[in-house]
């Protein structure tokens, strides 16, 4: 796994990536580089889906250069004590490699109204359509 | 007669540092604009008690210094979180009709706890330091009113770091800018 992330990482040295217009896709995974970390459909600056192992919504980018962004997003947050509503904060970067691939890496912080406040790192693989 | 003395050392710093505020009037005037924004929230430093903290901010038309603190005691234990950052901000764009402000940057935390069990006489207390990439989000609800979302990465070794870990310092405020 971390060769594969070496192989991507050099890969991205290189790489630049515009704003992503029209329809994107992403899969990366969690902390602990757990599978499903996110599954993301976005449109424009904007993404729906499982944004990370706490949160599924909406999220919007704003690039603040080529490749990267920060992000805030409205989410229904699972807990064990329930499933709340909360914001997601994110800072990452999307660097395109080739043929409309690109290799995303984030940080997110959840926080739902009852004052639960997670920390998740995503690295996933995207496409641009 | 009373000798008149000058101090000519205090003197000449006085006028340097004249010479150096209006240089930077001159050159740097987005430096000199500065805001304040003052916000009540919630840290994940306190381990998801509830307790709210203060966060202030100070910054100009492209950067941002931000300071928390968020505590609580009782006769059986302590908790102090302490944090600060600084940011490179921009305004971002719109969130649902509102205007957002974000800024990356750098921070960090330095937090401490004691707990006195009862019927001992020793205290038991613990430190926790974390240095790290920081960011902001900060979504304007109505006027000067402001959510935000501050998060402090805190770098650890190389494992956590490819395990996509880091020591999470989030911060979750409203409050009021006048930026």
């Amino acid at each position: 796994m971390v060769r594969w992330v070496s192989i991507l990482f050099f890969f991205s040295l290189s790489a630049s990536a515009l704003e992503p217009t029209g329809w994107s896709a992403l899969y990366g995974v969690g902390n602990n580089l757990s599978p499903n970390g996110t599954l993301r459909v976005g449109y424009n600056q904007w993404e729906f889906g499982k944004l990370n192992n706490w949160a599924y919504g909406g999220i919007k980018n704003f690039y603040f250069s080529k490749s990267y962004y920060t992000a805030l997003g409205l989410a229904l947050m699972p807990a064990t004590s329930g499933t709340s509503f909360g914001f997601v904060g994110a800072m990452g970067a999307n660097w395109e490699l080739f043929w409309g691939v690109c290799l995303r890496f984030e940080i997110a912080a959840n926080a739902n109204i009852n004052a639960n406040l997670y920390q998740q790192g995503i690295l996933g693989v995207g496409y641009d359509f | 007669m009373v000798p008149r003395i000058v101090d000519r050392d205090a003197f000449a710093l006085d006028h340097i540092s004249m010479r150096v505020f209006f240089l930077a009037v001159i050159l740097c005037p987005s430096w000199l604009y500065a805001a304040v924004q003052v916000g009540t929230g919630l840290s994940s430093s306190m381990s998801g008690r509830p307790i709210p903290g203060l966060e202030l901010g100070v910054g100009g038309e492209a950067w941002k210094a931000t300071a928390s603190a968020i505590g609580v005691q009782s006769s059986y234990y302590y908790h102090a979180s302490y944090s600060a950052s600084f940011f490179r901000t921009w305004k971002a764009g719109e969130f649902l009709w509102s205007e957002v402000q974000s800024g990356v940057g750098g921070g960090l935390m330095y937090s401490v706890r004691g707990f006195q069990d009862q019927g001992s006489t020793t205290e038991e207390s613990k430190n926790d330091f974390a240095l790290g990439p920081a960011f902001f989000v900060q979504w304007f609800l109505v006027g000067p009113v402001y959510l935000q979302l501050e998060m402090i990465w805190g770098l650890r070794g190389i494992n956590e770091l490819i395990g996509l870990n880091g020591q999470d310092v989030i911060f979750l405020s409203l409050g009021l800018s006048s930026w």
